[in-house]
């Protein structure tokens, strides 16, 4: 069962708000948190070539500079090495069904989750299998 | 010898003369019967000569008579002579004229064999001409029936044609009519230009609320419904109650943020009430540099204008304010840290087009395609700089716009961002 969770969204509240989520559901988990998704990127490039570290990653879409979609771009370029590892949700205030539809059709991420995240929508998350 | 000889011949002679007084009076006897006869003769004679006195005379008046008829003859003769001269002219003339008619009459053989061609040829034709005349006297008859048709529809035609001419008077009418209603139409169609350009620009602005309601306004939302409801949470440590206050207290003024931010967008995208007047830039930058004042001294910055070009804008006065105050103050924002900022406003005339340039020393942009996002709603290019809040290009965008004119960017990262705007 994954442990390590990474959240990528400029707003601190969310981002408080995931953490004490988070933390309810599984106490040990290990969370990290980036309000800009380029650090995130860097950080995932760098940090994740050598281990092996199931992740679950929460990405906002609406960001300034990297949008989520720039994110998920990049990401795409990862090695599968790393991209193995990551299980990418997007958590989005949004409700617009284009943002739904876009997401749907990106293989990187399982699903789209819309703010704010509760409980089962961890406990959903840690059900996941990994490689 | 010779005298018996001459005796004989006397005897001869002597007889001989007997014979001869015997014939003598024979002969007298018989003078005497022919001198009775004589003078019965004579007698005759004389009754003879004066019948021939007569005669004579009767002659003489014949030959009178004669010679006058010989004058007369003569006369005739010498006439005839020269009848006769003129006959043998006429002659000589006839022989000419006679050859000539032979000649004539061999032409005239030729001309009567090539007649007799011809005439046969005529013949034919005749005969030809003929069967055309009868088949001519069918087609008559044909025409005949076809000219009466025809006046038939020539008078059905004149009908028809003061029909004609009625409806044509009535589509006169009618295209005047039309003319008329297609004025109206081309003047109705412009309007319906401009209003469709009006509803694609209320369309992409419904869908650009509508992308602001479902990101940016439900932002705040979602996080006010996961904080409170973790908040009904029992034994919530203090620290937790806390750090959850505070999220619900920043959520809530975001919340009033953007919809103060949706507020002021709305109202330039109502009708524009206010009327355009002519304003004097040089007067207009004073002002709002009287106006900012505090904010560029702090800044330690330098704001110069030159509107020698163009001196006077006819625009929105409440808007170019705001074009003004958000440009500078963007300047402001992105400043170059070490650097006293710079801007430098100045008018330019080109093609019946007023232009105004703002350009400033900042920090510059990396632009990379991505200059028609710089406009953009809650678009943010310099995150870790300040806290822009991605509205202030995007007013100033519609409010050019608005006035109908078009608004570029140049930039170059560490020299400085040039913003032109066209009216």
């Amino acid at each position: 069962m994954p442990i390590h969770f990474i959240i990528i969204d400029n707003d601190p509240v969310n981002n408080l708000l995931c953490s004490l989520t988070i933390t309810d559901v599984q106490d040990a988990a290990e969370i990290q948190t980036f309000n800009f998704p380029v650090k995130g990127f860097e950080y995932l490039a760098e940090e994740y070539i050598n281990t092996t570290n199931p992740t679950v990653l929460l990405l906002d879409i609406n960001m300034p500079t990297w949008s989520g979609w720039d994110f998920l771009d990049n990401f795409e370029k990862l090695d599968d090495k790393i991209k193995k590892q990551i299980k990418i949700y997007i958590l989005s205030s949004s409700i617009d069904v284009n943002d739904k539809h876009r997401a749907s059709e990106n293989t990187n991420v399982v699903a789209y989750i819309e703010k704010p995240l509760s409980e089962k929508t961890v406990l959903s998350m840690l059900d996941q299998k990994w490689m | 010898m010779d005298n018996i000889n001459k005796s004989d011949e006397l005897i001869n002679v002597n007889k001989e003369l007997a014979v001869q007084k015997e014939d003598k009076k024979k002969r007298a006897a018989e003078l005497l019967i022919a001198n009775k006869e004589l003078v019965f003769q004579n007698e005759e004679k004389e009754k003879r000569a004066e019948e021939l006195v007569i005669a004579n005379k009767e002659l003489v008046y014949q030959n009178e008579e004669k010679e006058k008829r010989a004058a007369e003859l003569d006369i005739a003769n010498k006439e005839l002579v020269f009848h006769y001269e003129e006959k043998e002219k006429r002659a000589a003339e006839l022989v000419i004229a006679n050859k000539e008619l032979v000649f004539q009459n061999e032409e005239k053989e030729k001309r009567a064999a090539e007649l007799a061609i011809a005439n046969k040829e005529l013949l034919f034709q005749n005969e030809e001409k003929e069967k055309r005349a009868a088949e001519l006297a069918i087609a008559n008859k044909e025409l005949v029936f076809q000219n009466e048709e025809k006046e038939k529809r020539a008078a059905e035609l004149v009908i028809a044609n003061k029909e004609l001419l009625f409806q044509n008077e009535e589509k006169e009418k009618r295209a005047a009519e039309l003319v008329i209603a297609n004025k109206e139409l081309v003047f109705q169609n412009k309007q319906k230009e401009k209003m469709t350009a009006d509803l694609i620009q209320r369309n992409k602005d419904l869908e650009q609320f509508t992308y602001i309601i479902s990101h940016n306004l439900r932002a705040p939302v979602a996080n006010i419904i996961g904080l409170s409801s973790r908040l009904q949470q029992i034994n919530l440590a203090e620290e937790i109650k806390k750090q959850i206050a505070e999220g619900l207290f920043v959520s809530v003024k975001k919340l009033d943020e953007v919809i103060r931010d949706l507020n002021d967008i709305l109202k330039v995208r109502q009708k524009v009430d206010e009327s355009k007047q002519v304003i004097n830039l040089t007067q207009f930058a004073s002002d709002i540099h009287l106006s900012i004042e505090k904010m560029i001294e702090n800044e330690n910055a330098v704001i110069v204008w030159d509107f020698s070009e163009a001196e006077e804008l006819i625009t929105i006065k409440s808007y170019l304010h705001s074009i003004f105050y958000n440009l500078i103050s963007n300047s402001l924002k992105y400043r170059q840290p070490g650097i006293p900022p710079t801007i430098k406003i100045k008018s330019q005339k080109l093609n019946n087009k007023i232009i105004l340039i703002f350009k400033d020393n900042g920090l510059g942009i990396d632009l990379n395609n991505l200059s028609d996002q710089v406009f953009g709603l809650y678009k943010r290019f310099h995150t870790d700089r300040a806290e822009g809040k991605g509205i202030g290009l995007y007013m100033v965008k519609t409010q050019v716009e608005s006035m109908g004119g078009k608004i570029s960017i140049t930039s170059k990262v560490n020299e400085g961002t040039e913003f032109k705007i066209e009216f």
